[in-house]
């Protein structure tokens, strides 16, 4: 990995002949997007202030409390079912999103035919549907009276099937919507990571003989791991704090079954209008969310050096 | 041997297309019930499933009543200005990441990223008092600035892939011929990254198009956002199934259009995928 | 190393931004509002405000077509420009918070519901209209305020004070009308299945238990609302709560003391527990108003119990295949209980002012307007709206035609409407309460408590928890 750096370091010394425009030159081209980007810090911070005092929409006057939100959050059970709920989550869409979104651009990639073709872009159409929508969608889909899914499953003998009302079912029924929605998404990604790898290790692959398991084990898996690391940090961020799919479906329902954090937040601060009490559960998650990323940031650095090395 | 590889290659050839065959129907048969029930009249909604006497009421109901219409062209203009503002201020930034070693590189990289990291809610309230207090509340500024967030480090971040895949050394041979920084640049980077470019403003379009938080809390009078709009169809009376469908329909037309425009690019470099058989 | 550099760089800008923030901290005053002295009129005129623009936000409501479409008569009466804007449902009150909270300018009307008054009005966000309507330069000779049901006024007019109910004190808000809660049947199943109408709660008990699975496997006896959140304890819930005697909170000293465990509590949760189990939707915990409505519409359930509204609409054909079937009745009363007992938990959307309002003549005159007995009397037939809130526009001929067209509908008005009122304490975390209260009947019905009784106790401390920053005074 060190000696790759050094590498681009030289390259890119080579492209710029003068010093200083080589020092500043990478920070005026970044200005643009730093400049309309850094306005967002200040009500960033003003939520992290919030979170120190008894902010509530139903008050006009607020006061400073110190740590009392965070002491509360820590100490009381709700917080932290609510992170269980959340890493359940979080874990069940990645796993399911992950491997069917491989699976299936894997699958679309063995052949180039019109069917494919087709495939390849009609997969996508789901993602353009909004979350908020497409639950609905589904909750006319599967009403256990008129539902056409429920008169689907009547034909195996299955009726009622509870779906989002009952605790089992639930957490089974908010991933289907969210792997609905946003499948394509990784599908997209990793179609287009494939489309970029190497020609030439296949063609000595082939030579060798080497099974189909065997090259994606030994080639295309390492070569698609930056890829697949980019797709999982934005799939993380995006389904660690889902939203619209459990609050269209349940509200957190039934019971405090689905009540992950950003929901728990979400209560707190528009229902229960106490925004004090709400942001520190949203910045637990976004410490989380740092953490992890930073830890997969990592290793996409090193996955891309070892495949450029 | 042979004979062998290649009636693995038969079984896997058959148990993928099953495969994908059933996702398939997964993946767009909710699309075709939504195309269905927006032809279904709300009393047929609860009755019936496919034997229905088609109405086009649903559609004469959304686009003549209410401000759909105008909606729809508020989100195209918010959407499309973010889309743009990403663009122009992400491409060079990605080329600088991809390209430049410099101090707290990867800092800026992961500062960007982290915009994805805190949820709208967190913000959303402190930003509203932000919104007013600097007369931004309901005004396409306002909005286009905040959208930009929403697909901005996507964007970066992907391009910043592409642009670390192109031979440096393409850039000075180029450079040896005579060409400006920028003539390379535009003439010769930008074509190359171009497939990536493509999808990643799609993507950033289409998150754009389907956010709900902002248009809710940051405008409403002069403008209004199109999820925000299309939700308004569960009326209090009884749901509407059928207008929102006709909405959905309607507000993914333009993602569905723009998705077949690139569809060239999608597919052509897709396919020039290596992991063959 | 980097991290570092950042945590400082982030400590710097968050010891800046607090100093901005702890400026502003505790100066905010609770501004006393008059009945708006700040321009003199020598007497009432639509167009005494002319010129001026304020701005609207609706809930989407059936309430809100008939104004839309009213909309340009006011501005030319008035020559005052209205800006609106609709917001879906779910997310409605969200908006309208952060309005108020902000002493926003772009919010001078909004429409609400009895319960937000409690937390709105206690904040001193809503302005009070009693001083406009005693204005005889204000207000139109015509108004007639007296011509309101009195129980539907005074469910928006409240002291601010938790404990005290409502009836006395500010006026907070103009009804556009009301909801209270009713049972539907579909007289055609009930009749195939040789049931009668139940009278009385162990009635309905047996009767939705015979009418499970009446036709075919998906169907069910009776409609009950069950999604997360207030909307399910306050219809059916709340109203037969009452009617067995139970009640929410007691005052004790300068507290509030949780009642859900006492005797009658339990055995009526008890009770509606079993009616869910035993005679509801297998899905009943994901059971919006809308679903019920729609399945009682299709014949899928035979029997609801839901607000007036959602009724009335299942009544009406191009809304549901068995509209003509169905028959509007009172709850059934508990055993033992007469019709003295009689209780049916109120909802009213009103009409209300930002207190914060840079324009509240002209608001006042919006508000006048869409109140008034003109826009009601027609309104009330045109838009088919159900429990209108004003006597005169109840009394109309076509109004009465229109209600005949529900089977059922006038009786149970009529039996009913005295009984009609807010029977919950009011206090300002009713939205904390009521979650907890519906997340506690989720578990119920799941079965995750040994006994109601357990659950009850358990779901008293937690309410007792949550009240107990509430001191009453006097």
């Amino acid at each position: 990995m060190r000696g790759n750096m050094a590498k681009t370091k030289q390259t890119g010394q080579k492209l710029n002949k003068k010093p200083m425009n080589l020092r500043l030159r990478p920070w005026l081209i970044i200005l643009p997007t730093l400049v309309v980007t850094l306005g967002i810090l200040y009500p960033f911070y003003q939520a992290v202030f919030y979170s120190l005092t008894d902010y509530s929409l139903k008050k006009p006057v607020w006061h400073f409390v110190g740590l009392k939100n965070w002491l509360e959050m820590f100490k009381g059970v709700n917080f932290w079912h609510s992170l269980w709920v959340t890493v359940k989550y979080t874990i069940a869409a990645l796993v399911v999103e992950m491997g069917l979104g491989l699976v299936i651009a894997l699958s679309l990639n063995r052949k180039d035919n019109l069917f494919t073709r087709i495939l390849k872009v009609v997969l996508i159409f789901p993602l353009m549907v909004s979350p908020v929508i497409a639950t609905l969608l589904f909750k006319l889909m599967t009403n256990s009276s008129v539902g056409v899914v429920e008169r689907f499953l009547n034909l195996f003998g299955v009726y009622g099937f509870p779906w989002t009302a009952d605790s089992s079912t639930a957490l089974f029924s908010v991933i289907l919507i969210d792997t609905w929605v946003y499948t394509p998404f990784v599908l997209l990604l990793i179609l287009a990571g494939l489309q970029g790898l190497p020609k030439s290790p296949y063609e000595s692959a082939m030579i060798d003989g080497g099974s189909a398991w065997f090259t994606f084990k030994t080639l295309t898996l390492p070569l698609l791991k930056p890829v697949i690391l980019i797709t999982l940090i934005f799939r993380l961020c995006a389904a660690i704090q889902e939203f619209s799919i459990i609050y269209s479906t349940t509200k957190g329902g039934p019971g405090d079954t689905l009540m992950n954090l950003s929901l728990s937040a979400y209560r707190d601060a528009f229902t229960y209008s106490s925004i004090g009490k709400a942001v520190p559960q949203i910045l637990v998650l976004w410490v989380i969310i740092n953490f992890i990323s930073s830890k997969l940031v990592k290793a996409w650095l090193k996955a891309k050096s070892a495949n450029n090395g | 041997m042979y004979q062998n590889k290649s009636r693995f290659a038969k079984v896997l050839g058959i148990a993928s297309t099953v495969f994908l065959v059933i996702y398939t129907i997964f993946s767009v048969f909710p699309l075709i019930w939504m195309v269905i029930i927006s032809f279904k009249s709300d009393v047929d909604m609860f009755k019936t499933l496919f034997i229905f006497k088609p109405t086009l009421d649903n559609f004469r109901n959304v686009l003549t009543t209410g401000n759909y219409v105008k909606a729809f062209g508020d989100n195209f203009i918010i959407c499309s200005g973010a889309v743009l503002v990403s663009v122009i201020v992400g491409v060079p930034a990605a080329y600088a990441l991809a390209r430049y070693n410099f101090k707290r590189k990867e800092t800026v990289a992961f500062t960007i990223l982290s915009f994805k990291f805190a949820p709208e809610i967190l913000i959303i309230i402190p930003l509203f008092a932000i919104f007013q207090k600097l007369h931004l509340y309901d005004t396409y500024f306002g909005m286009i600035w905040i959208y930009q967030f929403i697909g901005l480090p996507l964007l970066i971040w992907v391009l910043r892939g592409y642009f670390e895949d192109i031979p440096v050394e393409m850039e000075r041979a180029a450079e040896l011929d005579g060409y400006s920084w920028f003539e390379v640049f535009f003439k010769m980077l930008i074509p190359l990254i171009r497939p990536g470019l493509v999808a990643a403003a799609l993507l950033t379009f289409i998150f754009c198009w389907n956010n709900f938080t902002f248009g809710l809390m940051l405008c409403g009078f002069n403008i209004q956002t199109i999820t925000v709009s299309a939700l308004t169809y569960i009326a209090t009376d009884t749901i509407h199934y059928g207008q929102m469908a006709v909405a959905s329909l309607i507000a993914i037309a333009p993602e569905i259009v723009l998705c077949l425009c690139i569809q060239k690019h999608l597919v052509r470099g897709l396919s020039f995928g290596a992991v063959k058989g | 190393m980097k991290n570092k550099k950042v945590w400082k760089f982030l400590g710097v800008i968050l010891s800046v931004s607090m100093m901005f923030t702890l400026n502003g901290c505790g100066s905010d005053k609770k501004e006393k509002s008059q009945g708006g002295s700040n321009t003199d009129h020598a007497e009432f005129s639509w167009d005494m405000c002319s010129g001026d623009t304020i701005t609207v936000l609706f809930n989407e409501h059936q309430y809100v077509t008939p104004i839309i479409e009213k909309m340009e008569d006011f501005e030319k009466l008035t020559g005052i420009k209205v800006e609106h804007s609709t917001i879906p449902e779910s997310n409605y009150f969200d908006k309208i918070g952060t309005l108020l909270n902000a002493k926003s300018d772009k919010l001078d009307i909004f429409m609400t519901g009895p319960y937000q008054i409690w937390e709105y009005g206690s904040a001193g966000y809503m302005e009070d209209l009693q001083p406009y309507i005693d204005n005889d330069k204000k207000t139109n000779p015509d108004f007639d305020s007296d011509d309101f049901f009195q129980s539907i006024l005074d469910s928006a007019r409240w002291d601010g004070v938790e404990g005290h109910e409502m009836g006395t004190g500010p006026l907070l808000g103009l009804p556009m009308g009301f909801e209270s809660n009713v049972m539907i049947y579909n007289k055609r199943i009930l009749d195939e299945k040789g049931l009668q109408v139940p009278k009385t709660t162990s009635e309905l008990l047996e009767t939705a238990r015979a009418l499970q699975k009446h036709n075919g496997e998906n169907s069910y006896g009776v409609a009950l609302r069950g999604e997360l959140g207030w909307g399910t304890i306050i219809t059916a819930y709340q109203s037969l709560y009452k009617m067995w005697g139970a009640t929410d909170f007691e005052v004790e000293g300068d507290k509030l003391v949780s009642k859900v465990n006492s005797p009658e509590a339990v055995e009526m949760t008890d009770w509606y527990v079993k009616l869910i189990q035993e005679g509801g939707s297998p899905t009943w915990a994901s059971a919006t108003w809308s679903s019920c409505g729609g399945e009682l519409g299709a014949g899928t359930a035979a029997i609801m119990l839901d607000a007036t509204n959602n009724a009335f609409s299942q009544t009406i054909p191009e809304n549901a295949a068995e509209a003509e079937n169905l028959v509007i009745a009172p709850i059934p009363l508990p055993d033992g209980k007469t019709d003295a007992d009689t209780k049916s938990q109120l909802w009213t959307w009103s009409l209300a002012m930002n207190s914060a309002s840079a324009h509240k003549d002209a608001a006042w005159l919006f508000l006048q307007y869409f109140s008034g007995k003109e826009y009601q009397n027609e309104s009330s037939v045109s838009a088919k709206i159900v429990n209108t809130p004003r006597q005169s526009s109840y009394d109309q001929d076509a109004y009465q035609e229109l209600l005949k067209n529900s089977e059922g509908f006038v009786e149970t008005f009529d039996a009913t409407v005295d009984y009609t009122r807010m029977y919950y304490t009011p206090e300002t975390y009713f939205f904390e309460v009521s979650q907890t209260w519906c997340q506690t009947l989720q578990e119920l019905v799941e079965g995750k408590y040994a006994s109601t009784q357990e659950g009850m106790d358990k779901l008293k401390e937690k309410l007792d928890e949550i009240v107990s920053h509430i001191e009453i005074t006097e």
